[in-house]
């Protein structure tokens, strides 16, 4: 968390215990939107289930915010909500064929004015984040799920845990075997939907992603 | 069940009424009008524009006024329109509510119809008789798809047939229209790009094109108008390309979407969270 996180946390707050709760919720989300909004399309897969979950995340923040003890980080604590947010979202809704475009999300978050880093690196590493992602994908959803906030998300076991009510050695168990299933998806191939024409997804001679 | 709600791009370069006074030839202006027409025949009940002409910060604002005054926004042109027209006021209070209980923050302003407005209606609806609401764009392209979205709910659950406006032009040099006339390839590849991402259903990549383009190419709302459309028609809706022109540094398009927002009614009837 940086001090500028810190700074915004502490704003937030301090509209909110002022009883500004519009400007407070104003600050969450110039603060939190994108990255929020990041959460909800990784663990949705498409921009109008991402973006109910996102609004449904807004709407619980603004109900409990009254409930942040302070123990953690406002983004941790809204992190956690939102986390589950979306899993009860996907258990409701009817399973409906992921379609995972990294590159689509990214370009949302990223404002137009940013000039751009090396456009040939940047294609690059984008293109191989797109196959790891598309690799999750294949994996079971209680794998997934870990993986996701874990790996993609930089979300501790301890966190994961509280956040699924499981024990952090549930966690860590799921994690290994998720991460042993993620090298046997990659290292037999896999099919990316959309690019079947491209053939099979592994890892070359050189261990790099092809 | 059908759905009452459509959705258009359109451009609102005021040189399109020189056009339309002196019946040169212009795919755009016989689009625009031929589309007006099949909106009548739909039974078109009000028109929601997102006027990029409007732009009001982080704040989204909605004009709820009974009539709306011909705002003359735009100077040096030959041709001028008046177009007076009726609002929508109580379609304008439900979006207003639909956004505060979304957290949305919007608010009520009186801005009259400004060119992004007047232009494209005079052409699609020249009897001035079909209710308007006019928005503002604000803030970032991803809270326009929020305001987007929540707009969406809120006109089906009105269940007045709609039309839902992004007026706006692609490409959007002011500098070379108005000054240097230098038109560069980059325009119409700009134009072409988005037309080709529009057409696949794919527009919520936009922002996503080769940044330098967009920097040359400035479109006009900076994609904040159609994301709202996006948002209220579906993040995947497809584009129709009705017509494109251009003029130095600008793009000008017809582009007509249809609905394609799956029903989420079961989601939202169990769950008491999404307000509405």
């Amino acid at each position: 968390m940086t001090e500028g996180n810190r700074a915004a946390d502490r704003e937030i707050l301090g509209f909110y215990n002022r009883g500004d709760r519009e400007q407070a919720l104003r600050l969450f989300i110039d603060e939190y939107q994108p990255r929020l909004y990041t959460l909800a399309y990784r663990m949705m897969g498409n921009h109008d289930d991402a973006m109910d979950a996102l609004q449904e995340i807004l709407i619980q923040v603004n109900r409990s915010l009254s409930t942040f003890k302070g123990d953690s980080a406002l983004y941790t604590w809204a992190y956690r909500l939102g986390s589950n947010v979306c899993l009860n979202y996907r258990r409701r809704k009817k399973p409906a064929p992921v379609e995972w475009d990294e590159e689509i999300v990214r370009s949302v978050m990223r404002p137009v004015e940013r000039p751009n880093e090396d456009p040939d690196q940047m294609c690059e590493t984008r293109y191989k984040q797109f196959l790891v992602r598309q690799a999750v994908l294949k994996l079971p959803e209680t794998q997934r799920v870990i993986l996701v906030l874990h790996d993609l998300e930089g979300v501790s076991s301890t966190e994961i845990a509280r956040i699924l009510d499981v024990n952090a050695g549930a966690v860590k168990a799921r994690l290994h075997r998720g991460r042993n299933a993620l090298r046997k998806i990659i290292s037999r191939g896999f099919a990316v939907k959309g690019m079947e024409g491209a053939g099979m997804f592994s890892v070359g001679p050189s261990g790099r992603l092809l | 069940m059908e759905s009452n709600l459509h959705g258009i791009m359109v451009p609102h370069v005021p040189t399109l009424l020189e056009y339309g006074m002196n019946n040169k030839p212009s795919a755009v202006v016989s689009e625009m009008r031929e589309f007006g027409r099949r909106m009548k025949a739909w039974g078109v009940t009000a028109v929601v524009v997102a006027t990029t002409h409007w732009r009001t910060g982080d704040r989204f604002l909605i004009d709820d006024a009974p009539l709306h005054r011909t705002m003359t926004t735009y100077a040096g042109f030959r041709q001028q329109v008046e177009y007076d027209c009726p609002g929508q006021p109580e379609l304008a209070g439900i979006l207003r509510q639909a956004g505060e209980r979304n957290l949305v923050f919007t608010g009520v302003e009186r801005h009259g119809a400004d060119h992004a407005v007047t232009v494209p209606l005079h052409f699609m609806f020249p009897d001035r008789d079909v209710p308007v609401v006019p928005l503002s764009i604000a803030g970032t392209p991803l809270g326009a798809f929020r305001w987007g979205r929540t707009l969406g709910r809120a006109i089906r659950r009105w269940g007045g047939k709609v039309l839902f406006v992004a007026s706006g032009s692609l490409s959007h040099d002011l500098d070379c229209f108005f000054v240097t006339g230098r038109v560069l390839p980059g325009y119409e590849e700009f134009d072409r790009q988005m037309l080709g991402l529009l057409a696949e259903g794919k527009g919520m990549d936009a922002p996503g094109i080769k940044p330098e383009l967009i920097g040359l190419a400035k479109p006009e709302g900076g994609f904040r108008d159609l994301f709202m459309l996006l948002g209220v028609l579906g993040s995947r809706a497809r584009g129709v390309v009705r017509a494109y022109e251009k003029l130095p540094g600008v793009g000008m398009a017809v582009v007509e979407f249809a609905d394609c927002r799956e029903s989420d009614d079961e989601w939202l009837v169990e769950h008491d969270g999404l307000v509405h």
